[in-house]
């Protein structure tokens, strides 16, 4: 019998005027694996939600939910606190308490179980996630990673038979996503828990899910399996989900392949060399154009410790930031990525080397100075720059300071216009999407004119559609004149938006240059395309370059 | 760096450091108060290192020298009057007790910063947990909230500092105004996630049956011999304490004998009480050479 099933679920939020969801009958099975995908606000969220009873959200909910054949509302208390577990998108809220034993304890605690068992489970659960090293840690010492870890074993401690998970990798970095993923992975196959997940990463995604079920405007579009469901979406060039495709299915689809379609780098790599067996590769000369005049922001062997007696984290830093260029700070966690913006920014001094902005040192300026028509910085949380209960006051705020009080009025209508938030001026800022909030943090920073924008992170956590809109935000203010300095750990980002790049690694930059050629000549830390193409196709880093490149090239 | 006590079960550990708590804010005899202050301070710099514990003893000592000061001004007993201040009699009794008084407060506050160190929320919670359950989870929530909301307060100042609004810049009203900015964001802030997190609470259960409460620790050999040992030395040193220590007085002049033999005995006893921890690390140490 099946685990779950629906049976036209259709769900309204209060106030809504249609259905977040719309009819959705599914049925998952036993120990499968589904992949639920689709655009920001497609309901996903909302679907997941509705399957787990003690979180399915206020309003109006029709059709029906089972779970082992049973109405959900029918089910006791414990049997659905345990037999459902559920992983939310943000590691931080979902810890309750303050030390990692505990944790792992606490839903075991809920349900009544005796201190004999309990110590059991937690132990098995550790051993199972290798929390051992870090068991008798505080929550609050451990990474992001470790913390998403640990709400996954949370979970599992309880051993549930279904496991929802809500874009559980979103916040994480890509070593720490994969690290999560192969967790997940296991979880399927060595214990056979049914997992249902919502994701928009679909790279390391899509090769372990058996089921794909695609979601549109609140409605499931699409409900296959992987391999079916990658080779329908592969003769659909156009499609809108095509986007959010590992790279080699998009390569793949857009030379209109028949036959198996590859999915993984692997498979992608082997594919291509077949492809391209016999023909001539035509080489790619991408010409990059060396920055112009002096840095606007440069820092010169900056050397900072944020207390005497603890380690550098930046050592020797040397960095420039030119008008006109999009500059991405990439590197491992802990590499000192976020200081070095920080320092750059002026908020944290050296204690050695200098910064300079505009040519002067950023400590001969009066407090406050740079901010304003200066520098700009957009922090990982846009959380921390809304104040008013509407973004319209929030974007106000920003717009007198600079504008005057008889023009603020009219630059928010304009910005707001630019970056399609007029809709939502009187909404209160928590109220938007994430990449709303991110975009809506940024036309608030632009409001005081910056003449260089430094971003930590901004595509954390937002999808594809949303990264795309965001980067034609930045390569506006590039063509206006103004540097934009990027701090991300997102690779494709990178290698498709950014003019330069800089790689810290311990503390220093260890390389950098033209954003094509410093792609094109690592083997690891680059891009999936590049990794498909390596040795057969040269030079080539997004997946639009291999196409381009498979396209050009003729049979010799 | 793991101390010993660490591994001991929290029973064992209270009753410790209950003990040397207690029994320095019951005597005012000074050699006892000398005795708690060297193995405080020496149990203190183990456990935390000499520079926290010298950025203690800053304020340690600013309690103690106002505390020496004050009594005198203020408490006239005494028969050895050393100077007038005004028509007020300074005695040397008052003076002394104003010193033993402030070196016995700066000795309790130094085992407060050990008691911090070695009883652990967690062992707090197993001691607690068992007859409160809800309160002994709401501590353990409230302990995680604490660094969470230290880590926001920072996040927002530098987020607002970046867009020129510096908390530390400015009139005394504009300071207070980016104040009332700062906490408003973190209130905003913090209700969003808390939301977040009750939602969690009740998907893992919470109030779905009558909470356990799960505790780590059990005991063992060795938490049996350290109980047996330190409840001894803990009678011994009390029951000496009784009979003569304490019969130490200031007023109306300093009486009393420090040096008998049964007294000697006391001071042994409490000194072997108060190093018992750092006994046991020493032992370890040897064993393992």
């Amino acid at each position: 019998m099946e685990m779950i099933r629906t049976d036209k679920l259709t769900f309204t939020y209060p106030g809504g005027e249609r259905p977040a969801i719309e009819d959705i009958s599914i049925d998952v099975q036993p120990s499968e694996f589904v992949l639920v995908c689709g655009q920001s606000g497609c309901g996903k969220t909302t679907l997941l939600r509705c399957l787990k009873r003690e979180i399915t959200p206020h309003g109006n909910l029709a059709g029906d939910v089972f779970f082992h054949g049973k109405p959900l509302s029918d089910i006791d208390a414990i049997t659905s606190a345990r037999g459902i577990g559920f992983v939310r998108q943000n590691p931080e809220n979902q810890i309750v308490t303050d030390t990692v034993w505990h944790e792992l304890a606490f839903g075991l605690e809920n349900i009544g179980q005796p201190t004999q068992i309990i110590r059991r489970r937690v132990a098995e659960t550790a051993h199972f996630f290798g929390i051992n090293e870090w068991f008798e840690k505080k929550v609050f010492e451990l990474s992001g990673g470790q913390k998403q870890i640990l709400s996954l074993a949370a979970v599992m401690a309880m051993q549930p038979e279904v496991l929802m998970l809500d874009e559980p990798t979103a916040q994480l970095d890509p070593i720490a996503a994969k690290e999560f993923l192969t967790l997940l992975s296991r979880i399927n196959r060595e214990l056979g828990t049914t997992v249902i997940m919502s994701e928009h990463r679909l790279e390391d995604v899509l090769p372990l899910a058996g089921r794909v079920l695609l979601m549109e405007d609140g409605r499931v579009s699409m409900n296959r399996d992987t391999a079916s469901f990658v080779r329908e979406i592969a003769v659909q060039p156009g499609h809108v989900f095509n986007k959010a495709l590992p790279s080699a299915v998009r390569i793949s689809s857009a030379l209109n392949e028949t036959g198996d379609i590859p999915v993984t780098v692997r498979e992608g790599r082997l594919w291509l060399k077949a492809r391209m067996a016999g023909k001539e590769v035509a080489g790619q000369e991408r010409p990059e154009t060396a920055p112009e005049g002096a840095p606007v922001l440069s820092a010169k062997e900056a050397w900072f410790r944020y207390d005497a007696g603890e380690q550098f984290v930046l050592r020797g830093l040397n960095c420039d930031v030119y008008a006109g260029r999009m500059l991405a700070v990439v590197g491992g966690n802990a590499s000192g990525k976020t200081t070095a913006l920080n320092v750059l920014s002026g908020q944290k001094t050296p204690v050695r080397g200098s910064i300079k902005y505009m040519g002067k040192n950023i400590r001969k300026y009066k407090a406050g100075e740079i901010y304003k028509s200066g520098i700009a910085m957009l922090s990982q949380d846009p959380k921390t720059m809304f104040v008013y209960d509407t973004l319209q006051d929030d974007l106000m705020e920003a717009a007198v300071m600079v504008h005057g009080k008889s023009q603020a009025a009219q630059s928010v209508a304009e910005i707001a216009e630019t970056f399609g938030l007029t809709h939502l001026l009187t909404h209160h800022p928590y109220d938007l999407s994430g990449g709303e909030q991110q975009k809506a943090a940024i036309a608030k920073l632009l409001l005081l004119q910056p003449r260089i924008l430094l971003l930590d992170e901004p595509t954390k956590g937002i999808d594809v559609y949303a990264k795309d809109e965001l980067a034609a935000l930045l390569k506006a203010r590039c063509a206006a004149g103004d540097a934009v300095v990027v701090v991300t750990h997102d690779v494709e980002f990178a290698a498709k938006h950014a003019d330069e790049i800089a790689m810290i690694f311990n503390g220093e930059v260890i390389c950098g240059g033209g954003a094509h050629s410093f792609f094109a000549g690592n083997t690891f830390y680059t891009t999936s395309a590049n990794r498909i193409s390596r040795g057969i196709l040269e030079g080539a880093v997004t997946a639009e370059d291999v196409i381009e490149l498979c396209k050009t090239s003729k049979r010799s | 760096m793991k101390h010993i006590f660490h591994i001991y079960h929290p029973v064992v550990v209270f009753l410790y450091i209950m003990s040397a708590l207690i029994l320095t804010m019951l005597t005012l005899n000074p050699v006892c108060i000398a005795i708690s202050f060297l193995a405080g301070s020496g149990y203190a710099i183990y456990l935390r290192g000499m520079r926290k514990y010298l950025k203690t003893l800053r304020f340690v000592a600013i309690i103690f020298l106002i505390i020496a000061i004050v009594n005198p001004l203020f408490n006239h007993n005494g028969i050895t009057i050393l100077f007038y201040m005004g028509d007020n009699p300074i005695t040397l009794e008052a003076l002394l007790f104003g010193l033993a008084s402030g070196g016995m407060l700066a000795s309790v506050m130094v085992w407060f910063t050990c008691y911090n160190v070695i009883m652990t929320n967690e062992k707090f919670l197993h001691l607690f947990g068992r007859a409160l359950p809800t309160a002994a989870l709401m501590l353990s929530m409230i302990m995680r909230l604490l660094p969470v909301t230290r880590y926001k307060i920072s996040r927002i100042r530098a987020a607002q500092a970046a867009m020129g609004l510096n908390a530390k810049s400015g009139t005394l009203r504009q300071r207070m105004a980016h104040g009332v900015r700062i906490s408003s964001i973190l209130m905003s802030w913090t209700m969003e996630d808390s939301i977040e997190t009750a939602d969690t609470m009740n998907a893992r259960g919470y109030g779905s049956a009558k909470r356990t409460s799960f505790s780590a620790f059990s005991w063992s050999a060795h938490d049996i011999t350290a109980f047996a040992a330190i409840a001894a030395l803990v009678g011994g040193t009390a029951t000496l304490m009784i009979l003569t220590l304490s019969q130490f007085v200031y007023y109306p002049m300093i009486g009393g004998e420090l040096g008998s033999p049964l007294g000697i005995a006391g001071y042994a006893a409490y000194a072997l009480l108060l190093c018992f921890p750092l006994l046991l690390e020493l032992w370890e140490t040897l064993r393992w050479r």
